[in-house]
């Protein structure tokens, strides 16, 4: 049963839906390569990222071991810094979207 | 234990020691490598391409607009690098902020060397013994290796960044 008295509603629709891109995050990725030594990779993390030792010695094995390891994330922005540093130190590095 | 080519001093600058001959390969190669960041582009040179990597390899719109933003960025560095390292050729102190240009400018010849040498995980120096040219380049990228470890030790664990290029 319909209660008595209820007016049709009129919604109005917009006219064209606009896609908003979510707010992904990004991440950034290091790729191993067979010229940059360890320990200079481990160094350059440390000085770019502010991490402990343990840390980038752990994300240096990653990239040894595994291939590539992600060493950072956020804004598209704040990742293309973080990108365009790692490349002025020679890491070949590269940045997508974390989904 | 022998004493290496850099050594941090009291006042936070750097002793250089390195030998006439040492100074000399250095200059050498900083010249070299101007010439070639003057004269090919990473589309010319595949060596190059390992220095300008891209950041974007599967949009080649968001490729243009990071090399717009900051290809221009990365290879004045790389110059102003290259004076640095050219300037220490000549030097018998220099600063912290010095000393990282020349580890970044060492790192990028041993990228173009490595990459022309076609260096592999597993690649030994009897790999790279066969003709004189090969020989040479391969005893150049050693030793710009062992200098890249020496400037590393001699940095000491690192202070956290403080700019783009820090």
């Amino acid at each position: 049963m319909i209660a008595a008295g209820t007016a049709p509603v009129e919604v109005e629709r917009p006219e064209t839906e606009q896609v908003v891109e979510p707010d992904v995050p990004w991440i950034v990725i290091v790729w191993n390569d067979p010229i940059n030594l360890m320990t200079y990779v481990t160094w350059v993390f440390m000085k770019l990222f502010g991490y402990p030792r343990e840390k980038a010695e752990r994300l240096m094995m990653d990239v040894h071991t595994k291939g590539k390891a992600v060493v950072s994330n956020g804004t598209k922005d704040k990742c293309e810094g973080d990108v365009a540093r790692l490349h002025a130190h020679g890491l070949w590095a590269t940045m997508q979207k974390d989904r | 234990m022998a004493r290496g080519p850099f050594r941090r001093r009291k006042d936070g600058t750097f002793e250089v020691s390195l030998s006439p001959n040492e100074r000399d390969v250095l200059a050498e190669v900083a010249g070299q490598f101007r010439a070639l960041l003057a004269n090919e582009s990473p589309s010319s040179d595949p060596s190059l391409q390992r220095v300008f990597p891209p950041a974007h390899p599967d949009d080649p719109i968001a490729e243009l607009e990071y090399e717009d933003a900051a290809g221009g960025g990365l290879l004045a560095d790389r110059l102003e690098g290259l004076d640095v390292l050219e300037r220490a050729t000549h030097a018998s102190t220099l600063r912290e902020a010095d000393l990282l240009a020349c580890m970044r400018a060492v790192n990028d010849v041993r990228l173009v060397l490595g990459t022309r040498l076609d260096v592999q995980e597993e690649s030994a120096p009897a790999d790279f013994s066969g003709d004189a040219e090969t020989e040479a380049s391969f005893e150049l990228y050693a030793y710009l290796s062992w200098l890249l470890g020496q400037i590393i030790e001699a940095l000491g664990e690192p202070s956290a960044a403080a700019g783009p290029n820090a």
